[in-house]
């Protein structure tokens, strides 16, 4: 069946045919009338007569008439003329009925009819009197319900006992007679049987109000034990009523019993249910009832009704209930059909531009995820990384250059259409341990299909074949280096460990650092102030490689003194360890706002993981509302917006006239502080930080201008110190930093500085995690006599937000003989970009997420005049 | 009139009218928002999103058909819809951040277009106008079903 056909077989009353004169429905009306008081009549004064047809034929047809037509019932049905009369004759007073009463009306309805029966065999089974009071009561009731309340709800569908009845047996009309009352609906009541008998069943069965639902559930769950409880006892009257009406009740309660274990413990849909129990109730009826009404025709005619006919008579009733059953099964399909036909209907997204892709996607890259099954095409020029994140799945990242190894993926399928690891890649997954096994996917351009794991060691991943190192000479023993000591344990110690174990399997390799933890990534501490799941996301190299590669780390161990002379590092705890070689990997610190400023309990700085677990741990210990983040550089901007994410709200305090002022030129910085502020940041450049109010805590800080700005916690990020203590105090020497020469050896050629701790002659101090990195790597050549020297590297800065794009490159100012460009203004995206002998010396990017893609993809590439023609063909202009 | 039981508070308007989303769009806003949201294939079965997901996105259906399938029967509302191209799913988890109330299986190759909370958010600290007009219609769409609660959606 076709949808539509499927909304048809749903059709209301409103909408269907009067097939039959209304004259004929009311001359039919009158007669029914006529005839049930004629019948009441006679119940009272020949029930001897009256009594086996009204049980024994009349009683015994009304449920096989629900199940077919039931509309037909509800045409004639006396009690629905007499209370539709007021209606007709305009008499009623058509009052809404009050919400006391519609709540209350079905069980009324329920009590009714329950009691009914209850009362069959005691009494109304024989007291033909009291049967035709009853009946004469109904149409009365029925008409005083009429004149008093509007539409149907005086008593058609609200309290006549029937009414529950016809819900059940009428709950899949194989025939829909049109209502005949309503002339319009006028919406008297809920979930109305005559405006739509096909949908009323499921809209009761899961009516939003638990209660109304389970009402309509009870009654149908209840009905197969009533009636065997009622036709396997007595019919006649009872010897013990008590006992009758015990054992009727506990027939009923089994019954809603079986009904609700069914609820709870099946996974049938309770629609089911409720109709697999209307059709057993309607079984076991004409099981009792069918031989019944087979011998009351029979004695009517003062005949033997066979016994065949009688079983004929059961088994009608069986094929009634198959007949509801199956009826019932039809209604439910259809109405799933209609649903749907429903929710198609509306509220489409137009869907030329739902299947318009976006312009930079060709087609054939593709990237599926293997843990979600969700493919997603990847933009030409895109990393792997790029479409992961712009696919919106969660994935860890750091440095996006191939040097951190948080972006580690496991390739399933088509390694052979990314492009070939480069050497920065090949070195960090060595150092992760997953050389050959997985890829970074911030390195990596898609070319066609791949499938990826998230998880880099998850199995069915690359063959660790591709890669292989070389056997190598051990570079310790050649050079006679027997004990390498290590202080720090970043990513310049780290470095150099993994470097040191790569040239030589002999060289005993001690890490001290103070810090709890392994190495980790240090330039993704951020998020774990609002993302709970972040800790796990730090750890670059598996704990184990340290044990497997014979590296020691101290852990929670100080280094407080080097004595050069016997070389001997001196520990906290009061023992030394002896070197050859000495590797400062101290690092930075960060600086304060004031000396003391660390000492309150809401004043934090982010430096390192447990800075960061502070900062969460105190802001939802305290329920904070509101932070100030002190400094606007690139470190101040990512707090403000991790604690924004976190859900505070941030204000953010720039000394200078502008964010970032360092890496970037007036409009980008303006277009920055914009973006901050449409996503909820309050940024207030030109302000100095005078003072810091409050005892233990915090309360407000004074502007040097004069306002004071209250908050529940305060980070400072105004930049780092090089931790160069250690150095100072053996008399190693200092600047800035630490000193080193190009082959990061210090004063004390015995001794080497690398990292954010060291400052090499005649270069500035980038404090980023490739010079770091590299550094490492040009400290374990020169150790072992080799020729290593720093490349002097332009880093590409990049602000980790997921919200906007910043990039700031080299010399962002242009100097004599440089050519520069600069994008449009008004334009979303910002760019500046400066020329040096035809190629890019420096440049700035602020624009929309994803949109710097190509700008940083020519920088990088080193473009040059060709790559020009390309910016400005993206809408560069020349200064 | 609707066919079923409509206790809108007006019940002479069908709340059911067809309606396109985004019908407010201007020129460029579909690629604005395509630029913020993901384009997301799922092969026949795949299992979008199970009912316990609580990820804060909602989802355009480009090609195939999605089937809703309701955890709890007991919750009729959808024990199954099938939805076509052009229909929209996970309003709800996207407004309130609560667990899904049904689970999304890919029927046959199925493309969408998904837009995150997150990402909605950075749409609107770039083009607030365009995130008024998503965020209204959805938020129509929700208050219409609404209506219609009882019509047996
Ligand atoms: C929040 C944040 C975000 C960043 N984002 C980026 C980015 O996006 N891109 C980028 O390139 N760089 C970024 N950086 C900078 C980058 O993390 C550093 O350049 C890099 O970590 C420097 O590495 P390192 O090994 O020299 O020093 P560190 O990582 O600081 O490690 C030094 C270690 O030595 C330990 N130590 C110091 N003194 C002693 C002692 N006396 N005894 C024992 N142990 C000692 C310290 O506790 C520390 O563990 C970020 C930094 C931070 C804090
Ligand atoms: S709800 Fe409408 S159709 Fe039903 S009885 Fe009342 S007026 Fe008639
Ligand atoms: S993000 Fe890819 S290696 Fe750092």
């Amino acid at each position: 069946m076709s949808e539509s056909a499927a909304q048809i077989f749903f059709r209301n009353f409103t909408k269907m045919e009067q097939r039959v004169p209304i004259v004929i429905w009311q001359v039919l009306r009158v007669m029914m009338l006529c005839f049930t008081v004629a019948v009441s009549i006679a119940l009272v004064y020949v029930p001897e007569r009256a009594l086996p047809i009204f049980w024994g034929i009349l009683i015994p047809i009304l449920p096989m008439i629900l199940v077919i037509a039931p509309g037909l019932w509800r045409q004639v049905c006396p009690m629905a003329f007499a209370n539709q009369l007021p209606r007709m004759f305009n008499f009623s007073k058509a009052k809404d009925l009050p919400d006391f009463l519609k709540a209350r009306a079905f069980s009324v309805a329920i009590i009714f009819f329950v009691s009914f029966v209850a009362m069959r065999a005691p009494l109304v089974n024989h007291a033909g009197i009291v049967l035709g009071i009853v009946l004469i009561t109904a149409i009365v009731l029925a008409f005083v319900g009429g004149t008093v309340f509007k539409g149907r709800s005086g008593w058609c569908g609200t309290f006549c006992p029937l009414g529950p009845i016809q819900r059940s047996y009428g709950q899949a009309p194989l025939v829909v007679v049109r209502n005949g009352f309503c002339h319009t609906c006028v919406g008297c009541q809920k979930n109305c049987y005559d405006f739509n008998p096909r949908a009323t069943v499921f809209s009761d069965v899961f009516d939003e109000d638990p209660r109304y639902a389970a009402q309509r559930r009870l009654f149908m769950g209840l009905l197969p034990g009533l009636v065997l409880g009622y036709f396997l006892q007595k019919t006649t009257a009872p010897d013990n009523l008590i006992t009758y009406w015990q054992t009727l009740a506990l027939f009923c309660a089994a019954s809603v019993g079986s009904f609700s274990l069914l609820l709870s413990f099946t996974r049938i849909d309770p629609y089911r249910i409720s109709l697999a129990f209307s059709a057993a109730a309607l079984a076991i009826f004409y099981w009792f009832a069918g031989p019944l009404f087979v011998r009351t025709v029979g004695g009517l005619f003062s005949a033997e009704a066979p016994a065949v006919i009688q079983i004929a008579a059961q088994a009608t009733g069986v094929l009634a209930a198959l007949g509801l059953a199956l009826s019932g099964w039809w209604s439910e399909r259809n109405h799933t059909l209609s649903k749907r036909a429903a929710s198609e209907a509306k509220f489409n997204v137009d869907i030329r531009e739902l299947t318009r892709l976006p312009q930079s996607v060709t087609g054939k890259s593709e990237a599926t995820d293997r843990e979600t099954g969700a493919s997603f095409p990847v933009a030409e020029g895109a990393s792997l990384l790029d479409a992961i994140q712009t696919a919106g799945l969660k994935i860890n990242y750091g440095c996006r250059s191939g040097f951190c190894g948080a972006d580690a993926v496991a390739i399933i399928d088509g390694a052979a259409n990314l492009s070939p690891p480069g050497e920065d890649e090949i070195a960090t997954l060595r150092r992760m341990g997953l050389e050959g096994k997985a890829r970074l996917a911030c390195v990596c351009q898609v070319k066609g299909p791949v499938t990826f794991d998230r998880n880099p060691k998850a199995p069915g991943g690359m063959t660790p074949t591709q890669i292989r190192r070389a056997q190598k000479t051990d570079k310790a023993i050649a050079s006679g280096i027997k004990k390498v000591v290590i202080v720090g344990n970043g990513v310049a110690g780290t470095t150099a460990a993994q470097t040191l174990r790569g040239e030589s399997l002999s060289v005993e390799i001690t890490m001290v650092t103070n810090e709890s933890m392994h190495f980790y990534n240090r330039m993704a501490i951020g998020r774990m102030i609002y993302d709970p799941t972040g800790m796990e996301a730090l750890q670059l190299v598996p704990e184990s490689w340290f044990a497997e590669n014979k590296v020691t780390v101290l852990r929670n161990t100080v280094a407080t003194k080097i004595d050069t002379v016997s070389k001997r590092l001196m520990l906290g705890a009061g023992d030394a360890l002896s070197y050859d070689k000495l590797i400062l990997a101290t690092g930075a610190r960060a600086a304060m706002p004031a000396p003391d400023f660390l000492s309150r309990k809401n004043a934090f700085v982010l430096r390192s993981v447990d800075d960061a677990q502070s900062i969460r741990n105190y802001a939802q210990s305290i329920a904070a509302r509101r932070a100030v983040v002190i400094g606007g550089g690139v470190l101040g901007v990512e707090v403000a917006e991790a604690l924004q994410h976190f859900g505070l709200q941030v204000i953010l305090l720039q000394r200078a006239d502008r964010l970032m002022n360092a890496q970037l030129d007036e409009t980008g910085s303006r277009n920055l502080k914009r973006y901050l502020e449409n996503i909820g940041i309050q940024v207030v450049t030109h302000v100095v930080v005078k003072n810091f109010d409050g005892g233990s805590l915090i309360r407000t800080v004074q502007l040097s201008h004069g306002p004071r700005v209250s908050a529940d916690l305060f980070v400072a990020c105004l930049g780092v110190q090089p931790n160069l203590l250690l150095a100072h105090n053996a008399g190693l020497e200092t600047g800035r930093g630490i000193s080193v020469n190009a082959a990061m050896q210090t004063s004390n050629s015995d001794v080497l500085a690398i990292g954010d701790a060291a400052e090499p002659k005649g270069m500035t101090m980038t404090g980023l995690w490739p010079s770091a990195a590299g550094q490492a790597e040009v400290a374990v050549a020169t150790i072992f006599g080799d020729q290593g020297k720093v490349a002097s590297q332009t880093n590409m800065l990049r602000l980790k937000s997921e919200g906007i794009d910043v990039y700031s490159f080299g010399d962002i100012k242009p100097k004599a003989g440089d050519q520069s460009w600069k994008a449009h203004e008004p334009a979303e995206a910002w760019w500046t970009l400066v020329l040096r002998h035809g190629k890019p010396a420096g440049g700035i990017f602020v624009g929309p997420p994803g949109s710097g893609k190509l700008f940083v993809k020519l920088l990088k590439e080193n473009a040059a005049d060709g790559a020009v023609k390309e910016l400005l063909a993206m809408g560069l202009q020349q200064t | 009139m609707s066919d079923f039981f409509d206790y809108s508070e007006n019940s002479h308007t069908s709340p059911v009218a067809a309606r396109a989303l985004f019908s407010r769009f201007q020129d460029g806003d579909w690629d604005k928002l395509r630029n913020f949201s993901a384009v997301r294939r799922f092969a026949d079965g795949t299992i979008i999103y199970t009912a316990e997901n609580a990820e804060r996105a909602v989802y355009f259906l480009s090609a195939g058909k999605v089937e809703l399938v309701a955890s709890n029967p007991a919750s009729f509302h959808s024990p199954k819809i099938e939805i076509s191209p052009g229909s929209v799913f996970g309003i709800l988890t996207f407004l309130d951040g609560h667990a899904r109330s049904v689970s999304a299986v890919a029927h046959g190759a199925v493309e969408t277009l998904m837009l995150e909370k997150t990402m909605f958010e950075r749409l609107a600290a770039w083009h607030p106008r365009i995130a008024i007009t998503i965020l209204n219609d959805l938020a129509e769409t929700v208050a219409s079903r609404l209506r219609q609660h009882n019509v047996m959606l």
